[in-house]
């Protein structure tokens, strides 16, 4: 019995205080360069990054405390300090640093596709007064890396400040980059030496941003950014060294390049958006020439991600140029899709949805929004189906990946969404990740864990079938039998509770429903455990260990754990585990379900689901019903509405006859494919709206242009519950249009009187009517400022969750319990887990990714992995040609043999244009939310061709050979024969400053 | 039923509507800018009549070329001499307060100094300094006349340095 050791041991609180309490959030340690820039000077420095901190490799910041010079940036500040930093002997020093500086770098600054204002050698230059330089400029004889399709390096440009190398190594960590100082003239390398191309870089963009010069550099800048850079390069050769000639010194060179860089302004546009690539929310500038977009520049102040990117987000825009962008109205007319104007398609688009609902009522429309369009657009999708056409069938693609851990959120704790913020999970001392590749599906957000694990001792363990990148730097890899978490979940818990290591004390005064959730726990021995998920009893006991011994605990998980048919249960049992353990309410703790596409979050909380209006009040609620009635006029559906999956179900019954999707590839993203088009063919009338002729699109009888996020204006909530604004940085394509816009025009032809005339008229309703949005307003989220939600009306807004109770009626949250669902299988000789989910460069059905060219160039196509043990049994080489088949359909597509799956597992990206694994899954979904269970498909493997073409070139990252360092390593610069420390020879050797 | 299709027949404007279509863009311009143009149509008027406008039309129409001429042109000791000159020369002229000069003179006018007077002026300090100056001038001149050769001073951030 479980029961009779329940107070067993130390409670976990207890031992927490005798740890000498629970951790507070620790500040950084103050440097006198905080110091002196909180009196308002500031020191020069190129080296140093707000993000990256110290690094110590340019020598300008150096200044007198105490009486030695020291360098500011990483010196720590102590109370009474005596600090010089204007003295004509500092001056000297730091002068010697610049003249070090610009023997590395030559300045041709009007010439310079980086002269926009922000290049930190110009501004260092302009800011110490340097007028000419004593050490000449001399090349470092590499030549330039061309190799890569995003960015090059010059290294005659290099000034070895050694930013890049700290990104890559201590931000974005994917150890690629580094300064090989023993060389004789040192510079930056990839891998230890490869082309950038063939090395493992994962093309975040990093490096490029932190640069301070012209060094690494965004190839759509080159020859575009300035009046003079599209010169041809001997031309341009000769003008530098006439230039410098004739230039009487640098200030009047800098003047010059100055007036030049106000033109370009002129020119150039920046405009703050917000990536549509994942939940994780990044917000960046985005800096276009017309339709051009030369650059996204990230900003420290960016509340999400700061100056992190991933290769999508930094490089992944193409597609807005793209000839494929639908850029009128189509019509169906017999086997054709007619070009026509706005009037007709809105107008006919208006007749046949009146049509539909007077004829079979208004539940005979279904509306799907998209969560990758702006919370206002979801927001006025749910008015148009509630308001104007009378239906609750309204829903959001969130069915088909987060609903579960939504459920099992409000299940246990109430809020639907993360229970703190990124920086939370960040100084964690465990992380635990559950059926989640973040690195390759969250990227930026992968960085904070991977950080704060090489730098910061954080403990990472992950639970997953996929040995990716986070698994191998795991301190412990867990790899269950596919659908079995729940089982792994409960006897930890179990396991946990019998040797008395939960938080009582928390759980007293906290939580509900304990003897009932431990006497659920009862058949979850760890033996069980082992013989279900195959994870062997001694990992599980290190993984409640783990649990025991850290102050605070984050769960993350994504589609690996809610696309089962116990997916909301899983959830639950998360949930249930961090509650046991005592780990919600305070910094550093919590249950984070890592949101996929960029407003999985916003388009439910806004509304975009058949059971809830905005801010998830339910539809069957009187009295918020009356609240809608009287700020929307008319009478409201009563009932709750169907979920997409129930919608298809209706529509093969003869429920629903019409049918208005947007931005959602339904017919590609949902399961068991054949199904779904199956259902399409049966609709009256079907309406989609998207940037280009989808598979959804094809079925459809009005197709609208719609504009993607870098043509319109609103917000998003990304994963940690954050609403943040994108500006429009471009006019919409040809005759395509905001989807806010379209949605407001069609419910005026149906007879609505919608006045929006900005999506911040939309916000503005939005709040008014949903308590939890009450404060946000479109001031309160001006440029990078944003909120997360529950926001109050003075506009304090909530980074952290339950530190002050849950949500339920009595402030206690609740252990659930739940059983465990097994994974159905599947008879007939499919003998094969046909695992699946996404890879880092590439995006949903692919519509957006594979118009870039230079994420082409990496990965060009789907492939399947196929572990080294079945490519041994089966014959199989990279590259060969497999038929996959399952009960539901076949697909063929190329191989990969790789160590990442095992024995009968393979992996399949969801990512194509070509194979997609929904014609192999089938129509099994979730119990509780109807979500579909993706990741429980069984298929056969035939091999059809044994000639091989390797599906993924030999310059995808993977084949790189990765160059872990603790950083810059500037002491082996310190130690160069040819370094002394400015104006120290002979008595400061090595660097040190005193 | 419907099943799917992805033929698009494209709404093909004809000639006369892409014609109009355009006109309608130029003339919206028009309106909205007529004192603009205006005096636009003035200003280029008035380059044509002077030839102007023929001489930028064929340099513009070369542009790249005559661009690269030029500059391999300049990129000469002598090509760069004349352009170090020329900013030389503005670097001096602008040190220069000719308006204190001119000062200097009428005061020179009004008041009749002896021999005396000239050489307790020349003791002055600036006077020093002006005197000093175009000695150096001098000497520089007679060194360049004289040698004809670069003397080959590394200039700040020159890669031949």
């Amino acid at each position: 019995m479980i029961g009779r050791c329940f107070y067993m041991g130390t409670p976990l609180r207890e031992r927490r205080r005798n740890r000498g309490g629970f951790r507070k959030r620790e500040e950084p340690m103050k440097t006198v360069m905080d110091f002196l820039r909180d009196q308002g000077i500031e020191v020069p420095h190129l080296c140093y990054h707000p993000s990256l901190g110290p690094i110590q490799t340019c020598d300008l910041c150096l200044v007198s405390a105490d009486g030695k010079l020291v360098r500011a940036c990483a010196e720590p500040y102590r109370e009474g300090m005596t600090i010089e930093t204007g003295s004509e002997a500092v001056k000297a020093v730091r002068m010697e640093a610049m003249d070090r500086i610009l023997s590395q770098h030559e300045l041709y600054c009007t010439v310079c596709e980086n002269n926009n204002g922000n290049c930190e050698i110009h501004n260092t230059v302009k800011q110490m007064k340097v007028d000419r330089q004593n050490l000449p400029f001399q090349a470092k004889s590499y030549p330039v890396d061309d190799s890569h399709p995003f960015y090059r390096y010059d290294p005659d440009q290099c000034i070895l400040c050694g930013r890049c190398v700290e990104a890559c190594q201590n931000l974005q960590v994917n150890e690629t980059l580094s300064i090989d100082w023993e060389a004789k003239t040192p510079r930056v390398i990839w891998d230890g030496g490869s082309s950038i191309d063939e090395s493992s870089c994962v093309s975040c963009g990093h490096c490029v941003t932190v640069c301070p010069c012209n060094a690494l550099m965004e190839k759509t800048m080159i020859g575009e950014a300035g009046f003079l850079t599209g010169i041809q390069p001997d031309t341009l050769r000769s003008m530098i060294e006439i230039t410098k000639e004739a230039e009487p010194g640098y200030r009047e060179l800098i003047a010059v390049s100055d007036m030049e860089e106000k033109m370009r302004r002129k020119e150039i546009r920046r405009t703050k958006t917000v990536c549509t690539y994942c939940g994780v929310g990044c917000s960046f500038d985005i800096w276009t020439k017309g339709r051009d977009i030369l650059k996204v520049e990230p900003q420290p102040e960016a509340p999400a991600n700061g100056i992190s990117t991933c290769v999508k987000g930094k490089f992944g825009w193409d597609f807005i140029n793209s000839p494929k962008r639908l850029t009128r109205p189509l019509v169906r007319r017999g086997e054709r899709f007619y070009e026509t104007s706005w009037e007709e398609a809105l107008s006919l688009a208006a007749e046949k949805f009146t049509e539909v609902k007077e004829s079979g009522g208004p539940d005979a429309l279904g509306f799907i929004a998209s969560s990758k369009c702006t919370n206002e657009e979801a927001y006025l999708m749910q008015k148009l189906a509630r308001s104007v056409i009378g239906t609750n069938n309204v829903d959001n693609c969130s069915r088909y990946c987060q609903t579960p851990a939504t459920k099992g959120l409000f299940r246990t704790v109430g809020y639907g969404g993360d229970a703190g913020s990124i920086r939370d999970i960040a100084e964690a001392d465990l992380v635990i990740t559950v059926g989640s590749n973040t690195a390759d599906s969250h990227p930026v957000l992968a960085t904070r864990i991977k950080r704060a694990h090489k730098l910061h001792g954080q403990k990472l363990v992950v639970v997953d079938l996929l040995e990716h990148e986070m698994a191998e730097r795991a301190d412990l890899f867990l790899r269950p039998e596919s659908s079995t978490d729940f089982v792994w979940l409960a006897a930890v818990t179990r396991y946990i509770v019998d040797q008395g290591w939960h938080d009582t004390v928390f759980i007293e005064e906290r939580v509900n429903g304990l003897d009932d959730y431990v006497d659920s726990l009862n058949p979850f021995t760890l033996d069980y455990a082992e013989s279900v998920t195959g994870i062997p009893r001694e990992k599980l006991i290190r993984l409640a260990e783990m649990l025991r011994d850290a102050d605070s605990t984050c769960i993350l998980w994504a589609m690996g754990v809610t696309q089962h048919t116990g997916g909301s249960d899983t959830s639950t049992a998360i949930s249930n585990l961090l509650l046991i353990t005592g780990n919600y309410g305070r910094p550093g703790t919590g249950a984070y379900p890592l949101r996929g596409h960029n407003n999985v979050q916003g388009t439910s909380d806004f509304g975009a689901l058949p059971n809830v209006f905005p801010g998830y009040e339910s539809v069957e609620d009187e009295s918020v019903r009356r609240r809608y009635e009287r700020e929307w006029g008319g009478e409201l559906p009563k009932k709750a509405g169907l979920d997409n999956h129930s919608m298809l179900d209706s529509i093969l019954k003869g429920g629903i006859r019409s049918l208005y999707i947007i931005g959602e590839d339904t017919a590609f993203s949902d399961s068991n494919s054949h199904h779904v088009q199956e259902a399409f063919r049966q609709l009256d009338f079907m309406v989609v709206q998207d940037l280009f002729l989808t598979k959804t699109a094809r079925f459809a009888d009005v197709v609208l242009p719609a504009s993607p996020s870098l043509e319109k204006e609103g917000t998003f909530v990304n994963t940690e519950r954050r609403v943040q604004r994108l500006y429009q940085a471009i006019d919409p394509l040809g005759d395509s249009r905001p989807d806010w816009i379209i949605l407001r025009d069609l419910a005026r032809r149906l007879g609505a009187d919608w006045p929006y005339d900005h999506p911040g008229a939309v916000m503005a309703e939005a709040a008014k009517l949903a308590s939890m949005f009450a404060g946000v307003t479109y001031d309160r989220l001006e440029g990078y400022k944003s909120l997360q939600w529950p926001v109050a009306p003075d506009g304090t807004d909530a980074p952290f969750l339950y530190a002050d109770g849950f949500p339920t009626s009595d402030g206690k949250a609740r252990l659930v319990p739940m059983p465990w669902t097994a994974p159905r299988r599947t008879e007939g000789g499919y003998d094969l887990l046909l695992n699946n989910g996404r890879m880092l460069e590439h995006f949903h059905e692919g519509n957006m990714t594979y118009r870039s060219r230079g994420i082409r160039h990496k990965v060009p196509s789907a492939y399947v992995e196929v572990s080294t043990e079945l490519a041994a049994e089966r014959g199989i080489r990279d590259g060969a040609r497999v038929k996959l088949v399952s009960p539901f359909g076949e697909e063929t597509v190329y191989a990969l043999v790789s160590s990442r799956v095992r024995k009968k597992e393979l992996y399949l990206s969801i990512h194509t244009d070509q194979a997609s694994v929904n014609t192999l899954t089938g129509s099994d979904v979730d119990r509780a939310t109807h979500t579909p269970a993706y990741k429980e498909v069984h298929v056969r493997l035939e091999t059809l061709d044994r000639d091989p073409v390797c599906p993924l070139p030999g310059h995808h990252p993977r084949y790189g050979r990765k160059n872990p360092q603790t950083g810059v390593e500037v002491e082996r610069k310190w130690q160069r024969e040819d370094y002394d420390f400015p104006r120290g020879k002979g008595e400061r050797k090595n660097g040190r400053t005193h | 039923m419907a099943a799917p299709i992805d033929q698009i027949v494209r709404q093909k404007r004809t000639a006369e509507e892409s014609r109009q279509e355009d006109l309608e863009v130029l003339l919206q311009a028009l309106s909205e800018n007529k004192e603009a143009l205006l005096d636009a149509v003035e200003i280029l008027a008035w380059l044509r009549d002077r030839g102007i406008l023929r001489l930028l039309k064929g340099f513009l129409s070369s542009g790249e070329e005559i661009l690269r001429d030029v500059v391999h042109l300049l990129n000469t000791p002598e090509g760069k001499r004349i352009l170090s000159n020329i900013t030389q020369s503005g670097v001096l002229l602008s040190k220069l307060d000719l308006s204190r000069l001119s000062v200097e003179w009428s005061d020179l006018d009004r008041e009749k100094k002896g021999w005396r007077e000239v050489i307790k002026e020349v003791r002055d300090p600036e006077a020093v300094t002006g005197f000093l100056m175009l000695l150096q001038m001098m000497k520089g001149l007679s060194r360049t006349a004289g040698s004809g050769q670069d003397e080959g001073r590394h200039k700040a951030g020159d890669p031949s340095g």
